[in-house]
């Protein structure tokens, strides 16, 4: 199965210090794959070698199996990626409601009303970001992404910081996004959430990535639970 | 392109590049001003026009694109498909054409 956005075998290096040698990681469609990794291993930043703020000093970027020599987002999303990330994606100058103007106006119709819903910010959308918690500005990011409708999510840390509550609330649309064959990669520790979310599981560690496969098997990955997880984490 | 790029965002880029022109040519003004002992700088020399458009230029494009960045407004518009590079165009193009517009008038 061909998968719908990949990075194969990314090298990065900010001055002396090496993040990633070799990292690779492929999302599918209709699929959640989580990228765990402990801080400053590199997670986010292969995202955003992904998504063109980095440049790699080697390997590939592959969208539908075609190599993408110089990743933009800007070019990514016109062909259907939507990026999350880990700080604020919304604007400060714009209402939540001039946001989703916004996007109907580029690319014309959209799942809006069922985002709205979805994510319970319908009495949300005159305010301004400054203007909202934590996790409400984190379900309105979200509600913008599920109104785009798009072939490949990309979010980094989308569980940081907000409640269980509001976590569930964009879990739930993730998985809806899922069923509506969106490839979804997210990055994070919640390793609760993530792992019920998960259909695949890839741990980064020393600059290259692992492909652990189903959470199940992943809770069982002796080396991912004593370096990541903790020795007192359930099987 | 059009498609993409909402009027009321070329409309806030476009005011937003001519502010920033009209900000950095009275403070050229001005500068230039102080520098002559009558006070009224006159025409400038050929090069010393070129080099203080030069600037002008690429101050408003640098502060465009910074101010876009400190707005978190630039995740949010590349998702839209809209890239630096086309902020960065329209912003040269309107201070471009308030440039020329005011060598003419000069």
């Amino acid at each position: 199965m061909t998968a719908v956005f990949e990075a194969d075998s990314i090298g990065c290096a900010f001055g002396d210090r090496r993040v990633l040698t070799a990292a690779s990681i492929a999302v599918h469609a209709g699929s959640i794959t989580v990228l765990f990794g402990r801080n400053g291993c590199g997670k986010s930043t292969l995202l955003r070698a992904m998504l063109g703020y980095v440049t790699p000093e080697w390997g590939a970027c592959r969208l539908h199996g075609r190599v993408i020599r110089r990743p933009r987002l800007h070019r990514l999303a016109r062909a259907g990626v939507f990026f999350v990330p880990e700080r604020e994606l919304l604007a400060r100058n714009r209402t939540v409601r001039a946001h989703f103007i916004a996007l109907r106006r580029a690319f014309g119709e959209t799942r809006e009303e069922d985002a709205i819903a979805r994510l319970h910010i319908g009495d949300l959308l005159d305010r301004y970001p400054h203007q909202l918690s934590g996790g409400e500005r984190r379900r309105a990011e979200f509600a913008l992404a599920f109104a785009r409708t798009p072939i490949c999510l990309l979010a980094d840390e989308p569980f940081q910081g907000i409640a269980p509550r509001d976590a569930e609330v964009i879990a739930t649309a993730l998985r809806e996004m899922a069923q509506n064959r969106c490839a979804i990669l997210v990055t994070g520790h919640e390793v609760v959430t993530l792992l019920a979310l998960a259909a695949e599981i890839v741990w980064m560690v020393a600059g290259t990535t692992h492909r652990l496969g189903s959470p199940a098997d992943a809770a069982l990955h002796d080396q991912f639970r004593r370096e990541y997880l903790g020795p007192t984490a359930p099987r | 392109m059009a498609r993409v790029i909402e009027r009321r965002l070329l409309a806030r880029i476009m005011a937003r590049a001519a502010f920033l022109w009209l900000v950095l040519r009275l403070i050229v003004l001005s500068a230039a001003s102080a520098a002559t002992a009558t006070g009224d700088p006159g025409p400038l020399p050929p090069r010393l026009a070129l080099l203080s458009t030069t600037i002008i230029l690429a101050a408003v494009v640098v502060i465009a694109r910074a101010d876009t960045r400190a707005l978190r407004e630039h995740t949010f518009l590349a998702n839209l498909g809209v890239g630096m590079g086309a902020i960065t165009g329209i912003t040269l193009a309107t201070a471009t054409l308030l440039e020329v517009a005011w060598a003419m008038l000069a």
